[in-house]
């Protein structure tokens, strides 16, 4: 709205004061009057360069906060979303071009919202105002506006098909030249160990030269459309003022139509050169903008109205020919699974990796939804829900889950371990730690519970990640639901029997469902039910 | 020296190159402001309906000046767009220079998320600084000039007059930009740093934090970041809206100012009437010299952090410098090489304790020792010190030559070490392997990937060894991941070899069959083989304790290994 309404004021102002110094410099020039006659004018063109000053405040700054507002709110908007995808939907992507695509991604939008976008709006308004005027003063001028200007979009369409083609060809080759350095980068110890890391600066430099080459080849056609914009542009222009100069030779045209077209030509075709050169970096923007669309219009988890969770370690899920297929791919990550899950036992799931055990664990705790049949939920009291019923979040309050590769996140090892439960007490947590054979580890630690983990933090193994992450189902006990993928692995045999012990000890007042491979955690469970419909991988 | 004149010394452009696009720019502009003046000086002339043949050498000129815009601005954006490109490789190819020689101990205090932006977005901000600051600040200051030139020779005062309106649109309203934007630009660029990071690790973490309804929090931060980035655009936004009020102030005020000269000018006859037109319309053209000099002033601020934090890898320490003369280890005993370690310890850079200290064990040649001992005990670091990636103390010798007077690159010929997560570059499997000898077969490299039992997996794959793993090895499995490494060592056949906790993300029987592979597939070389599992110790010919359970962190020595 504000790009049209600095449109409508921008054509008018134009016009005006092409009119103004039109009739400054022709009574001036032709009929030698002086300052007295012409001070109207004068005037009038002082005003409008005020209005001009307080306009283009206006506009650069309205477009440049609109941009950054813009710019705002897709990052969280696309953060947020990603975070509602769920962790399996993310682990289809790369995240680290996640991460690019919201900071950098976003960032190219700023040639699209502050420039591109009002120009725009002003390539659309000033052509067709001004030619008006044009036309009113000449009519063999406005014959070559209207040629020329809409050549322009038609040529620039064209190049740019011819080019896409030719661009796209060279696109995959591009983005694994420009891959390489950062490839170097990441993996410099790993060529150092083995005595490649001198010769890497040179390397760097041939895949630059090879990288140069290739983008300066597609450059020198994209470049194209800029080049047949310009020339008609200006060839234009050229072609009015000849024409103008030779009626004027004639005697049949006045001074003030001649002088006045002259003056209208080029901002006729400026707001078009500029939306050109603007619309290769606006292009790129926009291709970010497309990718964070398509995250966008992702579908999360179906999440229900219902927040009255009941007592899962009460009640029975119910699996009825649930079949699950991998995002983005045809084959099947879970087909036709139908169990039941009873009350306060332990289940394990067990099966060749790839029959879907991660799948079915990923769908309990709303990380996925089901492409086909049903989880059932049926409380103590008899009364049977549709999983999908439960509103997401509240659902998880009450599940407890320890993924297949637990992370601690960045902050000290109580947050950690409360991740869940802010309230559990500090006694709470020492026991959690005590069951899971860490609290000894945790009390040598020269700062304890304190210790700042995550990135830049202390490392821990595998198996003691693991069991930290375990410790979080101990401080959450209102999770009647718990869920564990493989939460023996990297264990010692030790280590592993202690575990067993508690996960034993933990259903006896909760439903465990657990993805279990070796013998030893299988024979604690009381139900054992194997998946292996899936095609394995 | 400034950072940015330091990342300016090695990203700007052969001279050649550089004047010809300075050139090329001022030769595009020079064209649409002579277009205008010649065609206001044409229709002036042509009204006093002189004989057309008078007319012949403008209507010519404002032709080819029409053509000449388009064409010259072609040329310079190829000229100008290929230097910042060979500025772009310049950059990258010190700065790998530079990490190849201070990695990993260098560049291991910055956050992943950050390193990258780093690596990524102020390299190609900074090496876009001569096309977007120099280029277009070189080519206003030659054809402002020459404008300048032009006018103040038909009427000295209004050349004056453009010559101090330029400069306010060109010099005052960038300037003010800058100090408006300045620190916001500069504070912006750090704080898309920081938000990077943050990302890398929500994301990474992201399933623990979901099922933990624990992601608020952490959004929080991401939402205060964003926010303080949003700020600092908007006063950005604020600095680029008064450099175009300012601009466009000091090009009105111009124009004004010229006619109020010209008129009386052209009444006294100071001013011939046929050139009032030119001098009247010059100012409404001229200054599209200077309406990007704006933006050009917020680059600079960006490129100025930028450079800052390019620098700053550019001047990481090496932690591990090689001696000045360095010793060399005798011939003989290389193939066959003896390392002793006694009292050693690894200190990383920045911190005061020791990550491990006082460890004892020798290695006589072709034996196997596993270290072993809970995580976070120094393991790493100390094998990070035997090969030179850590400051290490003590007296640690190969064939009784102290480590310190080896260089590092010595060292590593004797002693192949395969990190805790070792890279995968996103290239062919047979080139992931490749890396470890440069001259390897492709039979050679078939033969290591059977021997690490990949040779069946390889061969159902329909492009064999030439299948390529994605970026940072997401098509392969960890166990497959850690295979891959142990056949780039197997290839590379160093006499000693370390392997550092190689089963850990395993599963127990992957594991166990990963690590007795690892302590009999090396032959007859060394093995030092660190884990913090019980796998394969039995195949050890002895094992080294690290940090006894629950008491110090530090090393006590169980076994030694006799010859």
């Amino acid at each position: 709205m504000a790009a049209v309404a600095v449109g409508i004021v921008t054509t008018i102002l134009i016009i005006v004061q092409a009119f103004a110094i039109t009739g400054i410099v022709v009574p001036v020039f032709t009929r030698g009057e002086g300052f007295e006659q012409v001070s109207t004018a004068v005037v009038v063109l002082t005003v409008v360069v005020i209005i001009r000053i307080a306009v283009s405040y206006l506009s650069e700054w309205v477009a440049f906060r609109a941009a950054a507002d813009a710019k705002s709110q897709l990052r969280l908007g696309v953060t947020e979303h990603v975070l509602d995808l769920g962790p399996v939907w993310l682990a289809s992507r790369n995240s680290a071009e996640l991460t690019a695509l919201t900071t950098r991604g976003v960032d190219g939008l700023d040639a699209y919202f502050a420039r591109y976008l009002p120009q725009l709006v002003l390539a659309v308004m000033v052509p067709l105002s001004v030619g008006v005027v044009i036309l009113t003063q000449d009519l063999l001028a406005a014959v070559i506006v209207v040629v020329t200007v809409p050549l322009i979009p038609i040529f620039m369409i064209l190049i740019g098909m011819y080019t896409r083609n030719r661009v796209d060809r060279q696109w995959e080759s591009l983005s694994r030249l420009s891959g390489h350095f950062v490839d170097v980068v990441v993996g410099m110890t790993t060529l150092k160990a083995f005595g490649r890391g001198r010769a890497q600066a040179k390397r760097v430099q041939v895949i630059g030269d090879e990288y140069r080459k290739t983008t300066m080849g597609v450059l020198r056609i994209s470049f194209l459309s800029s080049l047949v914009l310009e020339v008609l542009a200006m060839l234009s222009v050229a072609m009015i003022a000849v024409s103008i100069g030779l009626r004027l030779v004639e005697g049949s045209m006045t001074l003030e139509a001649g002088l006045l077209v002259l003056i209208l030509a080029p901002e006729v075709y400026l707001p078009l050169r500029l939306v050109g050169m603007h619309f290769h970096a606006a292009a790129e923007g926009l291709g970010a903008a497309q990718q964070m669309i398509e995250v966008l219009e992702q579908d999360p988890p179906r999440s229900g109205l219902d927040t009255d969770v009941p007592d899962l370690a009460q009640s029975t899920i119910s699996f009825r020919q649930v079949s699950v297929s991998y995002l983005g791919r045809d084959e099947v990550a879970l087909d036709g699974l139908s169990m039941v899950i009873e009350p306060n036992s332990i289940t394990a799931l067990v099966g060749p990796s790839g029959a879907g055990k991660s799948t079915a664990l990923a769908l309990l705790e709303r990380f996925i939804d089901a492409d086909s049949g049903s989880v059932e939920v049926t409380s103590a009291q008899g009364r049977t829900q549709v999983l999908t019923d439960f509103q997401t979040s509240a659902w998880r309050g009450n599940v407890a889950w320890v993924g297949q590769d637990p992370r601690l996140v960045s902050g000290s090892l109580l947050d950690n371990i409360r991740l869940a439960n802010r309230s559990a007490s500090e006694e709470q947590v020492w026991a959690a730690l005590e069951t899971v054979d860490l609290a000894h580890m945790v009390r040598a630690l020269p700062e304890g519970l304190a210790t700042r983990v995550g990135e830049a933090g202390r490392v821990f193994s595998a198996g003691q990640t693991r069991r930290l992450a375990l410790a979080r189902v101990f401080c959450q006990p209102e999770a009647g639901l718990v869920l564990l993928d493989e939460p023996t692995a990297a264990l010692d045999a030790a280590t592993e029997q202690a575990i067993a012990g508690a996960i034993r000890e933990l259903a006896r007042t909760r439903t465990v469902v657990v993805v279990a491979h070796r013998d030893l955690l299988i024979s604690v469970a009381d139900h054992v039910v194997e998946i292996s419909t899936a095609v394995a991988r | 020296m400034s950072d940015l004149r330091r990342v300016w010394q090695v990203i700007k452009p052969r001279r050649g190159q550089g004047a010809l696009s300075v050139l090329l720019a001022s030769l595009s502009l020079a064209c649409a402001i002579g277009l205008i003046a010649t065609s206001a000086w044409l229709i002036s002339r042509a009204w006093q309906q002189p004989p057309i043949l008078a007319l012949s050498v403008a209507v010519v000129s404002v032709r080819a000046l029409g053509l000449g815009r388009g064409v010259f601005r072609y040329s310079e954006r190829l000229v100008s767009h290929s230097a910042a490109l060979r500025g772009l490789t310049e950059i990258r190819s010190q700065l790998v220079d530079r990490i190849a020689i201070v990695a990993p101990s260098g560049t291991a205090r910055l956050r992943q998320g950050d390193a990258m932006r780093r690596f990524v977005d102020d390299v190609d901000t900074s090496s876009e600084f001569g096309l977007r600051t120099v280029l277009p600040a070189s080519s206003a200051v030659v054809v402002g000039a020459a404008v300048v030139g032009l006018v103040s020779w038909l009427l000295p005062a209004a050349g004056i007059v453009l010559l101090i309106g330029l400069l306010v649109a060109g010099v005052i309203a960038p300037w003010v930009t800058g100090a408006v934007s300045r620190r916001a630009a500069s504070r912006e660029v750090h704080l898309k740093g920081q938000l990077s990071a943050e990302l890398t690790s929500l994301f990474a973490d992201s399933e623990d934090l979901v099922a933990a309804r624990a992601d608020g929090a952490e959004i929080g931060q991401v939402r205060a970041l964003d926010e303080s980035i949003r700020l600092a655009e908007r006063t950005t936004a604020k600095g680029m809206g008064l450099a175009a009020a300012i601009g466009s102030a000091a090009q009105g005020f111009a124009l004004i100012a010229v006619i109020l000269l010209a008129v009386p000018a052209v009444t006294s006859g100071q001013l011939d009437g046929v050139n009032l037109a030119v001098v009247v319309l010059i100012p409404l053209v001229a200054f599209e010299l200077v309406t990007t000099l704006p933006a050009a002033a917020v680059w600079l601020a960006k490129s100025r952090a930028s450079s800052q934090r390019i620098v700053e890898i550019l001047d990481a320490p090496n932690a591990v410098p090689d001696p000045s003369n360095p010793a060399d280890l005798p011939q003989s005993a290389v193939r066959r090489p003896y390392l002793s370690v006694r009292s050693a310890a690894v200190t990383w850079p920045g911190e005061t304790e020791p990550a491990v200290a006082d460890v004892t064990f020798e290695l006589p040649a072709g034996k196997r020792v596993a270290i072993v001992g809970p995580s976070g005990v120094g393991k790493s670091s100390l094998a990070a010190g035997l090969v030179k990636f850590a400051p290490m103390t003590g007296e640690v010798a190969l064939c009784d030559v102290p480590i310190t007077s080896l260089t590092g690159d010595r060292v590593r010929e004797v002693i192949g070490y395969s990190a805790q997560h070792g890279h995968i570059f996103d290239n062919t499997i047979a080139e992931n392997i490749r890396l470890a000898r440069r001259d390897a077969t492709d039979e050679q490299i078939v033969a290591a990937l059977e021997r690490v039992r990949l040779g069946t997996w390889v061969a159902s794959l329909p492009l064999g060894i030439e299948t390529r793993v994605g970026q940072f090895g997401a098509q392969l499995s960890g166990g497959q991941r850690q295979r891959l490494a142990l056949a780039r060592m197997i290839l590379a056949d160093p006499p000693i070899a370390i392997f550092d906790e190689p089963t850990e993300h395993l599963d127990a029987d992957t594991a166990a069959a990963l690590a007795a592979d690892i302590l009999t597939v090396m032959g007859d070389r060394s093995v030092i083989y660190i884990t913090h599992l019980p796998y394969g110790l039995e195949l050890a010919d002895a094992v080294v304790v690290l940090g006894e359970e629950g008491g110090s962190p530090y090393a006590s020595e169980r076994t030694v290994v006799g010859s």
